[in-house]
């Protein structure tokens, strides 16, 4: 257990993961900004009043404490989309990955109401980001380095606690989700799924009434609770690996079609890369390139 | 997946690893039944043993509110609890709009954003409205939010500077699951929840006039 947590290994699994994780924190700030003045600003539903309450004397990492000037928060807010842009390709890693931590917290610090449980996950991912070696790999920051000869092509191994982090991490969500449910009757008596379907405020593509009715909703309803499970136990498994998260992929992805909830499955599939270690996504890397060049020569010749 | 070579990871590192994920774990664990909470069912040895996992998280609990290892998790954002849909799903469909009156006694309904009503795309970007009504629908605990929001909802409906908002109430309009062998309501009750006299200096400061 210990060898696992602390080993040594490839970047570039880590590297992914960081690009992955900037990308929709950048996806998370353009769609935030859509209604930026209902939630940042004094006259919006949310004023910074609300947060000190919400804060309960307790001292929150918030850079907008006690701010209710407009172009100041519009600025912090601008600062973040930017350093997710610069986390995303891999630019300044460690400095861009804490500004980011950073401005994210503080703006879910700011207006905390407004927050689902993408957000969540969201913080702790970037945490792991920025106290890991994130730019070793799959970054401008390489890429710059390797070609003024300061790095080996090759990245060399890195400890890999931050990426075993994040899987804990997500083991840990998916355990105690299922626990959370086990504790209500309607996951437990298999109609759970009947309900949100007809919540219509999280509508978002339609499916056939059946897939929303029994018996169909016993079958959607244990999956769900199977799959959670599978997702914190399984696996770590090697053999089973790839089902259990092909599975979580099907599982999220039903979610993220038939309701309203962005984000929060696309960044909870954005961490089953980290379950792979950083060999085996650079051969599958080759791999895909290989398969590309193939029908090209083919085409050339 | 073991990588073959291993390096030195300094005992400080390991020591915080361990315990991040100590924390996060007591964190995110969740509450106890609210018998167990409510001490409807007391702390007796008998019962303790006959409930051994739910008084664990009812101690659990009880030192996530005592302990100072919360400030690590609060006051750097790395606070979590996934009850995402949990215990259960939420049974109680709703949204919301206000009821304005004017200064010259005219009414008009503004609406408050509903995802249903939305395209695709404006539903990607205004999510959070939902998710903030999620938030304030509590008579017991929310009221406190009402007064800026009925305000915020008089400046979304002022039209015409010279007749201001005076008065706003608050609407929830509603629908009670009652589960899949009952049948399903198809009508909205209505429920004004709040009204609200407009403050006239705020709305004006507001509307920067």
């Amino acid at each position: 257990m210990m060898r696992w947590l602390f080993g040594y290994g490839s970047p570039v699994t880590f590297g992914v993961t960081r690009a992955l994780v900037g990308f929709l924190a950048l996806v998370n700030y353009l769609m935030l900004s859509f209604s930026f003045e209902a939630w940042f600003t004094e006259s919006g539903f949310y004023p910074v009043r609300f947060a000190e309450r919400w804060a309960g004397g307790v001292p929150r990492l918030n850079l907008l404490a006690g701010v209710t000037d407009t172009p100041t928060t519009m600025f912090v807010f601008w600062l973040g989309a930017l350093a997710a842009v610069f986390v995303c390709l891999g630019l300044f890693s460690r400095v861009s990955t804490i500004a980011l931590f950073v401005l994210v917290v503080t703006l879910h610090h700011r207006s905390p109401d407004i927050l689902h449980s993408g957000d969540t996950l969201l913080r702790q991912l970037l945490f792991f980001l920025m106290i890991g070696p994130s730019g070793a790999a799959f970054s401008l920051d390489r890429w710059l380095a390797v070609r003024q000869g300061k790095a080996p092509v090759v990245p060399p191994p890195v400890s890999l606690w931050p990426q075993r982090l994040v899987q804990v991490q997500v083991a840990i969500l998916y355990f105690t989700t299922v626990w959370h449910k086990w504790g209500g009757s309607y996951w437990r008596d298999g109609t759970a799924t009947w309900y949100v379907p007809r919540l219509e405020e999280f509508d978002r593509f339609p499916l056939p009434a059946f897939v929303d009715d029994l018996p169909l909703v016993y079958v959607s309803t244990y999956a769900t609770l199977i799959v959670e499970l599978l997702l914190c136990t399984a696996v770590f498994v090697p053999k089973l690996r790839k089902w259990v998260l092909l599975s979580g992929l099907a599982m999220h992805g039903f979610i993220d079609y038939h309701f309203n909830i962005p984000l929060f499955g696309p960044l909870m599939v954005s961490t089953y890369v980290a379950f792979y270690e950083g060999d085996e996504v650079a051969a599958w890397w080759d791999r895909l390139k290989a398969r590309w060049a193939r029908p090209r020569q083919r085409v050339a010749a | 997946m073991v990588p073959a070579q291993g390096g030195r990871v300094s005992p400080l590192v390991k020591a915080f690893v361990l315990a991040h994920i100590a924390l996060i774990f007591h964190w995110s664990l969740p509450m106890p039944s609210r018998r167990i909470a409510d001490r409807e069912i007391p702390p007796t040895t008998e019962n303790v043993l006959k409930y051994p996992i739910e008084f664990a998280l009812y101690a659990n609990d009880y030192a996530r509110g005592a302990s100072p290892t919360g400030y690590y998790l609060q006051c750097t954002g790395l606070w979590q609890y996934w009850d995402m849909f949990a215990p259960n799903p939420a049974s109680l469909d709703y949204w919301y709009d206000a009821r304005v009156t004017y200064a010259d006694g005219s009414t008009r309904v503004v609406p408050y954003p509903r995802m249903k009503t939305m395209t695709i795309p404006q539903k990607f970007v205004s999510e959070r409205y939902r998710k903030f009504i999620e938030r304030t629908n509590s008579d017991a605990v929310d009221n406190w939010k009402w007064p800026n929001f009925a305000q915020r909802m008089a400046m979304l409906a002022t039209i015409d500077p010279t007749n201001l908002p005076t008065r706003v109430e608050l609407r929830r309009h509603y629908r009670q699951l009652k589960g899949p062998f009952d049948p399903e309501p198809m009508q909205y009750e209505r429920f004004t929840f709040y009204v609200h006299i407009v403050v006239e200096v705020d709305l004006r400061r507001a509307l920067g006039s």
